[in-house]
């Protein structure tokens, strides 16, 4: 009989089979101690393996699955009038999903990395909480060091050089480092598969497809402050409307050249509804019956 | 001390009569290097140092001399082999970065001082190698002690201090501590770290061979800010005209 955990061949199919036995076996019926061992990974255990026969796709745990199910959206914009302080704009939602159950409604997914700069999260969220803390940490370290601020391309690169060290084992991480430094407003997207890229407007998750379709539609390089936090509100709200991974608050937070002003959640429903009533529609769609 | 050649050459043992050479030689070695002082007032903690470096050909925007931040609420200052006190605090930053990554909250005071002391101790009982020539004031706030001040030496020893001195004519700056510490503010303790200054300095008290910093904790942050070159020179002029007005004093009579 095998044993869970026992075998380094963890991607064979029958896999379920001996796990649905043992299980029965230790959990269901009342354990007999000296029958019992505890189960223990094995030496030389693959992570991505493992992760993948337990909880990836067939099998008996999928729902466990990181598919990203979020939206994260940043964009850099300049100042309309001298009224606007122009900078970064970054929205997230805030619901974490497992599967199809809605474990959090109110996630924080705008993390501090320094004083300057802030990471996105977006996939495991272990993974990224973890990793962005490590980040913040090698910021910190480096500015006592140098005695001047990291910029965002070294915090990023050192972000993506430490998830290209993990690619393969499993990591699920989808960032975008956003910052102002003496180069200007950045926003670098950093993920597992170690790519790093510069780019001006960015979204990431299940619902980037939806937010990319209001950015893209609606974003001016030159904008005033009031229009850039319509826009990300809004991207944020018609993501959420259509992807069932994203929901719960809009978190948003504005980079300017001299701090970071985050903004108080606004429910994506009440987003709705204001966007209900500015093309004058019913939220309840009634077809006629001809 | 002719008998001490004999067992000076490992730090691993005893001497007869008990000692450990090279950690009294450490500490011969830091008397030689520039004054370091730290007063704690009710309001903050003065650093001071003495400047040993100054050439006009070095350019100092690089490095920091004599004080150092170590994390967020923790400074410290150094006096002794300047490349001992690198490694030492490289490591002082990297225990402080580490311990708030796993706690989230910062390195209490004390904690950093002892763990870094733990470190200094070994290189006096274990595996043959010179201990550092280093001796270090930790000044830094947290919400468990307050305002703190601590110094350790080579032989991984630490003590808390109201006020303190290390490196040249240390005893000579921590009598006249002793003497004049009476509970001050800030202000007081600049004026204090000033008069103390221009007794253990060799040289002629000057903007260019001192450096100063006050540590301060303010809504609920911690700020550890150099004195500027103005302020220090305006701190030396008053101290001048003070020794000038004891002098005339004193010849009256």
């Amino acid at each position: 009989r095998k044993m869970w955990g026992l075998t380094a061949r963890d991607d064979e199919r029958d896999t379920e089979d001996a796990l649905g036995e043992t299980f029965d076996v230790n959990a269901v019926e009342a354990p007999v101690s000296g029958n019992f061992t505890f189960p223990n990974p094995p030496l030389g255990l693959q992570p991505k393996g493992f992760v993948n026969a337990h909880f990836g796709p067939g099998s008996a745990a999928k729902s466990l699955q990181f598919r990203k199910g979020t939206t994260t959206l940043a964009f850099v914009y300049e100042p309309l009038t001298e009224n606007d302080v122009g900078g970064i704009i970054v929205a997230v939602d805030s619901r974490a999903s497992a599967g199809e159950y809605i474990s959090s409604k109110s996630v924080m997914k705008i993390l501090d990395v320094g004083d300057h700069m802030v990471a996105t999260m977006a996939g495991g969220a272990a993974d990224c909480q973890f990793w962005c803390r490590s980040v913040h940490k090698y910021c910190n370290l480096f500015e006592l060091r140098e005695r001047s601020t990291i910029t965002v391309s070294a915090a990023s690169k050192y972000f993506a050089n430490v998830l290209y060290g993990y690619k393969g084992q499993g990591l699920s991480v989808g960032s975008m480092v956003a910052g102002y430094d003496k180069r200007g407003p950045q926003i670098f997207m950093v993920n597992s598969e170690g790519d790093r890229s510069l780019l001006k407007v960015c979204s990431v998750g299940s619902g980037s497809l939806n937010a990319y379709g209001i950015l893209d539609t609606y974003y001016q390089p030159k904008m005033s402050d009031e229009e850039a936090r319509k826009l990300g509100r809004r991207a944020i709200m018609h993501a959420t409307y259509r992807d069932a991974g994203s929901g719960g608050v809009c978190n948003m937070v504005h980079i300017t050249p001299t701090k970071k002003v985050r903004y108080p959640g606004v429910d994506v429903s009440k987003l709705w509804y204001e966007f209900a009533d500015e093309i004058g529609r019913d939220i309840a769609y009634d077809p006629r019956d001809d | 001390f002719e008998m001490a050649r004999r067992y000076d050459s490992r730090t691993t043992i005893f001497s007869p009569e008990g000692r450990l050479y090279q950690v009294e030689y450490a500490m011969e070695a830091i008397s030689h290097a520039g004054t370091c002082l730290g007063i704690l007032a009710s309001d903050g903690i003065v650093i001071a140092a003495e400047k040993k470096n100054v050439h006009k050909l070095l350019d100092d925007s690089v490095l920091a001399e004599k004080i150092y931040r170590l994390s967020d609420n923790i400074s410290c200052t150094v006096a002794g082999i300047t490349a001992d006190a690198n490694i030492l605090i490289n490591h002082l930053r990297l225990s402080a970065a580490q311990y708030k990554l796993a706690y989230g909250e910062e390195m209490p005071v004390e904690q950093l001082v002892q763990d870094l002391c733990n470190q200094k101790q070994r290189y006096t009982q274990v595996g043959g190698k010179r201990p550092f020539g280093v001796s270090l004031l930790y000044a830094g706030w947290d919400r468990h002690y307050g305002y703190q001040l601590y110094q350790s030496d080579p032989s991984g020893n630490y003590t808390g201090w109201k006020a303190t001195c290390i490196g040249n004519n240390h005893s000579a700056a921590v009598a006249l501590l002793k003497q004049e510490y009476k509970s001050p503010t800030l202000a007081e303790a600049k004026t204090l770290a000033m008069k103390v200054l221009s007794k253990t300095l060799d040289v002629k008290l000057a903007p260019e061979k001192v450096e100063m910093s006050i540590l301060v904790h303010r809504d609920g942050k911690t700020f550890l800010e150099e004195l500027s070159h103005s302020e220090v020179a305006g701190l030396i002029k008053e101290q001048e005209e003070r020794e000038k007005e004891a002098e005339a004093a004193a010849s009256k009579k």
